[in-house]
């Protein structure tokens, strides 16, 4: 075999392995979305055939049907309020956390963290039935606010925060002292545009974990004008008839949202550990 | 503008370590004044205080006779320029310079003013409007060192500013940084690990030791007498050979030492007799003052053995020992050896393995006390100024 021939060989393989793992990765997605485009029946006695894939006939009945058996855009307000005020006073709130515990000189920090580290690892399912039972005493059922004010505060953003602060070079904020910056200043002008990697990063990771809460919005309310999307989603399994094609139109309806966010702030990743402007 | 008065400061780190030992230290306004002294004795510590991103453990820093003990860093005024230079790397090179003066609500003409001047000076003009990720080591060096100036400190603080560029540029930057420090008036400390920025930029050199000062001084009178033998063994490359000597007491103005078998003998008015010496000491002579001589009695002589040759361009060190085949090196107390080097003009040939001998001037020898601590004679003293306080 001459090494051309190798290379080909080679090539080959690796390009079989990753086609396979995008098949598996993709497959589910591309079932939903195929799926959404059939009519209802079609969905689930097509499903080994290649025929889930390339569909007979195609239309978007499934999405007007969805939008009408439940008040889609309602959901989609609800979810979009609750996400973004999770995310925008979280990224606030366990920032500032972290850069508390990254650098400043306080007392009792270590405790702090190692009960930040301990939080980390209980399950949110262990205490929903007590905080049910606290914030349903406080009357706070049924409301936006029970269904944002306990996700703000996040061990792993804390986390995730603290440890970014900790390598971020420290010459950095004594040179904004010395050039007059506060305490406060420092953070703002100097710290906070040089950490966009980990701020795209908390705010994917928080949107994926409370984009899809189901337990506790089920726990906390009953009125569909505060309930977020996923117990819409549910109540198609509920509501007789059970139409598959409306299920995923409705799925694909949900996921968009979250892709965009990742697509845009995805790039901050890599301009973020790009321009690091310290002698390296 | 400023003088600054560093009076009995320590600083202690949890541990304990204490870093700052007791430091007193008059900067007159407009000085140079550079810190040498081993890595870790201190001398970032005592910068970092002054600019307060370090607490005052004991003691009381003042700028212009005001303590300063108590400011954050943001109200004393200075400006350091870092080793890795700490540019916001967000910002561009006019970004980076016009911080400080936002900081400091400068009207937006003047800033702009300001940051031409300092760009005209450093030659940044061509790259105000590049990020540091797209600068060169000595260009971003350079924008340290305009954000530093861009708003008139009461003091420059440099800790190593030049250790992270190649040896050319750093000499060619150094006599930027003396010159511009001229121009400029303004009050600068610079650390520096470096023997020829040491020598060269300052005013004064303050060399110190496991956080205490050693001596204070300008450089060639620091160099010339040293206050003990650590300041003499770490000034100079190689810095100054420090042999163990027993002193052998004899007559008035002579001197009678005796070097691992070998006696020497000294005769001059300047030398004490030997008794005023104690029975033990150290002979200390620079590398550049060890001539190779013919053998003769007349003259003190060292015998040394050539161990091994370093050529170094227009010169050669000769790494010797004072031991022979008949005399074995004796193992010697404390961390001084019978390791001699001596820095030999290239032309004389030297053969590994083969005696040689070399002459000592009475004008050319330190004597320090056993312990190393203090200079026994000063036979200089009549030939240089006397120490400033
Ligand atoms: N934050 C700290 N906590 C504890 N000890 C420290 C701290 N910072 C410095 N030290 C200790 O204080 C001593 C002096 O440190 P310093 O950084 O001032 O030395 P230096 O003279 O600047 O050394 P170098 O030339 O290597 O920069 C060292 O022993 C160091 O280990
Ligand atoms: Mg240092």
């Amino acid at each position: 075999m001459s090494v051309t021939q190798r290379n080909l060989w080679r090539q080959a393989i690796r390009l079989l392995v990753l086609g396979l793992c995008t098949t598996a990765m993709v497959a589910p997605l591309v079932f939903m979305i195929i799926g959404s485009l059939k009519p209802d029946a079609a969905v689930l006695t097509e499903a080994g055939t290649l025929a889930a894939i390339f569909p007979n006939e195609v239309s978007l009945q499934n999405y007007t049907d969805a939008a009408r058996r439940v008040p889609f855009g309602r959901f989609l307000f609800n979810s979009a309020l609750i996400n973004l005020a999770i995310v925008v006073l979280g990224l606030a709130v366990n920032a500032l956390a972290g850069y508390a515990l990254a650098r400043l000189d306080l007392p009792g920090k270590k405790i702090a963290l190692a009960l930040v580290m301990a939080v980390l690892v209980i399950p949110f399912e262990a205490i929903a039935i007590p905080l049910f039972y606290q914030l349903s005493a406080i009357g706070l059922r049924d409301s936006y606010l029970v269904q944002i004010v306990p996700f703000i505060a996040n061990p792993l953003s804390i986390y995730l925060f603290y440890s970014f602060f900790l390598n971020l070079p420290r010459e950095l904020e004594e040179a904004a002292r010395l050039d007059g910056a506060g305490t406060w200043r420092t953070f703002i002008t100097i710290i906070v545009p040089n950490a966009k990697p980990v701020f795209a990063a908390v705010t994917i990771v928080s949107f994926l974990f409370s984009w899809g809460a189901y337990l506790w919005p089920l726990l906390m309310t009953t009125r569909a004008a505060v309930r977020p999307l996923p117990l819409a989603i549910a109540s198609f399994y509920t509501l007789p008839p059970r139409q598959w094609g409306d299920i995923l139109a409705f799925g694909v309806m949900m996921v968009a949202p979250l892709l965009v966010i990742f697509i845009v702030f995805q790039r901050w990743f890599v301009t973020g550990v790009a321009n690091s402007g310290m002698k390296g | 503008m400023a003088a600054i008065r560093f009076d009995q400061v320590s600083k202690l780190y949890p541990g304990p370590v204490r870093a700052v030992d007791g430091v007193s230290i008059d900067i007159r306004d407009g000085e140079f004044l550079v810190l040498v002294g081993p890595s870790g004795c201190g001398k970032s510590t005592l910068i970092r205080m002054l600019a307060g991103l370090e607490s005052v453990s004991a003691g009381v820093i003042s700028i212009d006779d005001r303590s300063v003990n108590d400011l954050p860093p943001e109200q004393r005024n200075t400006a350091m320029v870092f080793q890795n230079y700490a540019l916001y790397p967000h910002m561009t090179v006019r970004g980076n310079l016009a911080f400080p003066l936002k900081m400091r609500k400068t009207p937006p003409a003047e800033a702009r003013a300001k940051i031409d001047e300092v760009a005209e000076l450093l030659e940044l003009s061509p790259i105000l409007d590049r990020k540091p990720a797209q600068l060169s080591g000595g260009q971003r060096q350079r924008v340290a060192m305009g954000r530093a100036i861009v708003r008139d400190p009461a003091v420059f603080l440099m800790d190593e500013p030049l250790s992270n560029l190649d040896a050319k540029l750093r000499t060619q930057i150094r006599a930027d940084i003396a010159s511009l420090q001229h121009r400029l008036g303004t009050t600068t400390i610079y650390v520096t690990h470096d023997q020829v920025e040491a020598m060269t930029l300052g005013h004064r050199i303050c060399v110190m030791k496991q956080g205490a000062v050693q001596q204070i001084g300008p450089p060639g009178e620091v160099y010339e007498r040293p206050a003990n033998a650590f300041v003499a063994g770490f000034l100079g490359n190689p810095g100054m050979n420090l042999i163990p000597a027993g002193a052998v007491s004899a007559a008035p103005d002579r001197l009678e030492l005796d070097l691992a078998g070998q006696s020497l003998a000294f005769e001059s008015s300047a030398i004490p007799s030997g008794d005023r010496i104690g029975s033990n000491c150290l002979l200390g002579v620079r590398p550049e003052a060890l001539t190779p001589v013919k053998p003769n009695s007349q003259e003190p002589q060292l015998r040394c053995t050539i161990e091994a040759v370093e050529l170094i361009g227009h010169e050669q060190l000769a790494h010797l020992s004072l031991a022979s085949s008949e005399m074995p090196s004796t193992p010697l107390a404390g961390s001084y050896t019978d390791k001699i080097i001596a820095r030999i003009p290239s032309t004389v040939r030297l053969e590994r393995g083969s005696a040689m001998w070399f002459g000592l001037s009475p004008d050319a020898i330190y004597i320090f006390e056993n312990d190393g601590e203090k200079r026994s004679i000063d036979h200089r003293a009549t030939e240089s100024p006397p120490v400033e306080s």
